[in-house]
């Protein structure tokens, strides 16, 4: 505005002599420009070009580093606001970075290409974090009081599904791995008999653990990640629901194809009860029913280490049980 | 309305990402986006119910029905060329998730690794000479227990956001999730209407 006030009145002022001129100059006063042949007031010059006359630049004040003018009790969020590169004028510190010179101390922080370069936390000071998180804080919610422990987590969210996000600088943003989905859920929580838990343990393979008896799905088929999870679900409902489905060739399922050794009605118990029997009746002792005898230490004990030998192998203890437990049966001397 | 705007203008400089801040953008035309507001207010009865809160005194923040997603664990595993920087970025993401009541499990230092690869020196002959570069990259791991998807996302976020020059950044998130109802009982047990078995 102070500009145009000026100029307004020097064109004005122009005019007015080349009216003044007389007829000579009607020509020229068709195009009468805003500057006249005075100097204009520094003032006006100085707003009009942004710059100030060469006399007065040369008399300009020496500037101090902002630091000089900071006081001890500043708020230095207001300094460093956002991150922002470090800057020598403005940090108060007396910080020196970089390789010694000549074998003396590292060089100080003016020009110290070294401390521009490495990123700086100068806006994250722990009041700039506070400040921040009570502004953040209307945003977040409550975990529930009542799912302090993890066994309490697991018994009413029993399925846990775990997925990736990466960050990173580059070319591009996203990163195939950020689809994968993985479903893991505890064979407990599932509403599984011994038959249903046999076969899906069978249908799965090497995705159940045994110790932990976790059931782990992975799935990174889909391109994005909401249909990988969606996929791991129809996996694990389609997975249940084979694994209760009897099928008729399941009868047909012979002693040599049972994966683990069960003890009634097999020959083992037919043997033990049979030789139990007939020595009761050589000894001319009363025959005992037949619940009786099973539910006996000796048979107890004979049934036991069989079936150890059986599922698990054998090995020198289990041999040494099944030795005793025999001597026990026929009532021969223990080594105790 | 004069001051919600006042106030969302403090946010917008307390957080200063102004230009590329895709929810306080929403928030500058004063549309919230909804996955923040889900409040959960569990009750001890017969299992968890999740609700919403009952007290809601700013009218910024508006609350949802979606129930709130609930992480058992995140796992922030920062990845860098310099241990320093890593060090200053623990101890910032440690007192944020203090200030925000979110429990730090623990943090870890995995093992760095380096990257070394052995080149010619000259461009051409002189095979005995050679010089070796390497790739120094050195971890931190920060785990957080018990979160929920607003939480989650609000702390991710301004970490996210803070995430220095030259690292990078894995989240594993492990959320929890409840047995579907189809997986209470095989679905032909049920007295259900569907004609298939099995459900897709």
């Amino acid at each position: 505005m102070m500009a145009a006030v000026p100029a307004t009145r020097h064109r004005l002022r122009s005019l007015a002599t080349l009216c003044r001129a007389g007829p000579r100059l009607r020509g020229a006063a068709s195009y009468s420009t805003a500057f006249s042949i005075s100097s204009p007031p520094p003032a006006a010059a100085a707003v009009r070009n942004h710059r100030p006359p060469p006399k007065e630049r040369q008399r300009r004040e020496p500037t101090f580093p902002r630091t000089e003018k900071m006081e001890v009790n500043q708020d230095w969020c207001n300094v460093y606001p956002v991150a922002a590169a470090f800057k020598p004028s403005v940090v108060p510190l007396p910080v020196r970075m970089g390789y010694p010179i000549k074998r003396g101390v590292p060089p100080d922080k003016t020009g110290n290409l070294e401390l521009i370069k490495i990123p700086n936390f100068l806006h994250l000071t722990p009041p700039a974090i506070k400040m921040h998180c009570t502004a953040l804080k209307d945003f977040c919610t409550e975990w529930p009081v009542a799912l302090d422990n993890d066994e309490k987590c697991e018994e009413h969210f029993p399925i846990e599904i775990k997925t990736t996000d990466y960050v990173a600088a580059g070319p591009s943003a996203r990163n195939p791995n950020a689809r994968v989905v993985t479903l893991t859920i505890r064979l407990l929580n599932l509403n599984l008999d011994e038959h249903a838990k046999k076969k899906l343990i069978k249908l799965v393979g090497n995705r159940y653990d045994k110790s932990t008896d976790l059931l782990t799905i992975t799935t990174d088929r889909c391109p994005s990640r909401q249909q990988n999870c969606d996929f791991a679900l129809y996996l694990l409902t389609v997975l249940y629901h084979e694994s209760w489905k009897i099928e008729t060739w399941e009868s047909d399922k012979t002693e040599a194809d049972m994966d683990e050794f069960i003890w009634e009605n097999s020959r083992s118990e037919k043997n033990v009860l049979d030789t139990v029997c007939r020595m009761k009746e050589a000894e001319n002792l009363p025959s005992v029913s037949k619940e009786e005898l099973v539910n006996s230490p000796e048979i107890k004990s004979y049934k036991e280490s069989v079936v150890n030998i059986k599922n698990d192998g054998e090995t020198e203890d289990s041999i040494l049980e099944y030795k005793e437990s025999v001597k026990k049966l026929l009532k021969l001397q223990t080594a105790t | 309305m004069a001051a919600a705007p006042g106030r969302m203008c403090s946010l917008l400089r307390q957080l200063h990402r102004v230009d590329c801040v895709p929810f306080l953008k929403c928030a500058a035309n004063n549309t919230i986006a909804v996955c923040f507001w889900k409040r959960p207010l569990p009750t001890l009865s017969s299992g968890i119910k999740l609700g919403f809160s009952h007290y809601s005194t700013d009218p910024l923040i508006t609350e949802t029905d979606d129930p709130d997603t609930l992480y058992k664990k995140v796992c922030v595993l920062v990845k860098g060329h310099d241990k320093m920087v890593l060090d200053s970025y623990e101890y910032f993401a440690t007192l944020a998730a203090k200030e925000l009541n979110i429990t730090v499990d623990k943090v870890n230092e995995p093992a760095r690794k380096i990257d070394r690869l052995t080149l010619l020196k000259s461009i051409h002959i002189f095979k005995k000479h050679r010089v070796q570069y390497e790739m120094r990259t050195h971890y931190r791991c920060i785990e957080l227990k018990h979160l929920t998807g607003s939480t989650a996302d609000v702390y991710l976020e301004y970490i996210q956001r803070n995430l220095p020059e030259g690292v990078a950044m894995e989240v594993t998130k492990t959320m929890l999730k409840k047995l579907p109802d189809h997986l209470r009982e095989p679905i032909w047990n049920s007295d259900s209407p569907q004609d298939e078995e099995k459900p897709v």
